[in-house]
């Protein structure tokens, strides 16, 4: 855990495997306790990381092993955290939302994990650096 | 994890859940109850499925997509999510799904 301008920063970094998923959360949900989060946002936190790890693990590095860097820092009342990997390029922030007005038997099963990111953080932006792909979400304390 | 009761009056298998239905318990628990749905072969149309989350605080998306492939398995009208927290009620909200699965 390092410090930043004021700001402490706490990182992980972990291979892209889904045996590491309740290490991770474990993770991101102790920094967000000890900067005050309330439960509920700490749980909305807790499943935007795990839908963008999972989403890394099954289709960012194809038939290879990878790595999966977690940055937390937090500025006033926001948390920021970059989820980095070095995958295929891939935005998960503009993938189409499902149907969620079609009936049970139309409705399709997939696309659940990026619209969760999108609707449980006050930001969520992509961006692709060199190699990386940079997922960086922004949880305010108390929503608006 | 997730633990079966079949009440044969009724033809409803109550599903208890329990603990954290996060990405990898997901994927346990549905190949469990497939497993179990297996032994209902031939008389699905009939089962009616209760999913108890008395005991459940955190859903991920794969737990929203078993729900929703649960519920494909019956017939329209015989599949209910129950005892959800307001937490977890809030993530099927916002997947559009609380209405179609009768999430309460």
């Amino acid at each position: 855990m390092g410090n930043n301008q004021g700001q402490t920063i706490a990182s992980i970094k972990l291979s892209a495997d889904l045996k590491n998923l309740e290490r991770l959360t474990s993770f991101v949900a102790q920094y967000a306790r000890e900067r005050g989060i309330p439960g509920e946002r700490d749980v909305d936190i807790q499943i935007a990381v795990e839908e963008a790890f999972v989403n890394i693990c099954s289709y960012a590095y194809v038939g290879e092993r990878g790595e999966v860097e977690v940055n937390c820092s937090s500025n006033g009342d926001s948390l920021v955290i970059e989820i980095i990997d070095s995958g295929v390029p891939f935005d998960i922030t503009i993938l189409e939302d499902p149907d969620v007005t079609a009936d049970i038997i139309e409705r399709k099963v997939g696309g659940l994990g990026g619209l969760l990111i999108r609707k449980l953080m006050d930001s969520a932006v992509y961006r692709r650096e060199g190699n990386k792909n940079i997922l960086r979400l922004i949880v305010r304390q108390h929503r608006s | 994890m997730v633990a079966f009761n079949f009440e044969e009056a009724s033809q409803t298998l109550f599903c208890l859940f329990d603990g954290r239905m996060d990405t990898v318990n997901s994927k346990i628990a549905t190949e469990r109850f497939n497993a179990k749905l297996s032994e209902f072969k031939g008389n699905a149309e009939k089962l009616r499925i209760v999913i108890d989350l008395g005991t459940v605080d955190y859903v991920a998306s794969e737990f929203l997509r078993f729900s929703l492939s649960a519920a494909k398995c019956v017939q329209k009208g015989n599949f209910s999510i129950v005892n959800t927290d307001p937490q977890v009620l809030k993530v099927f909200i916002i997947a559009g799904l609380a209405s179609i699965l009768k999430v309460s």
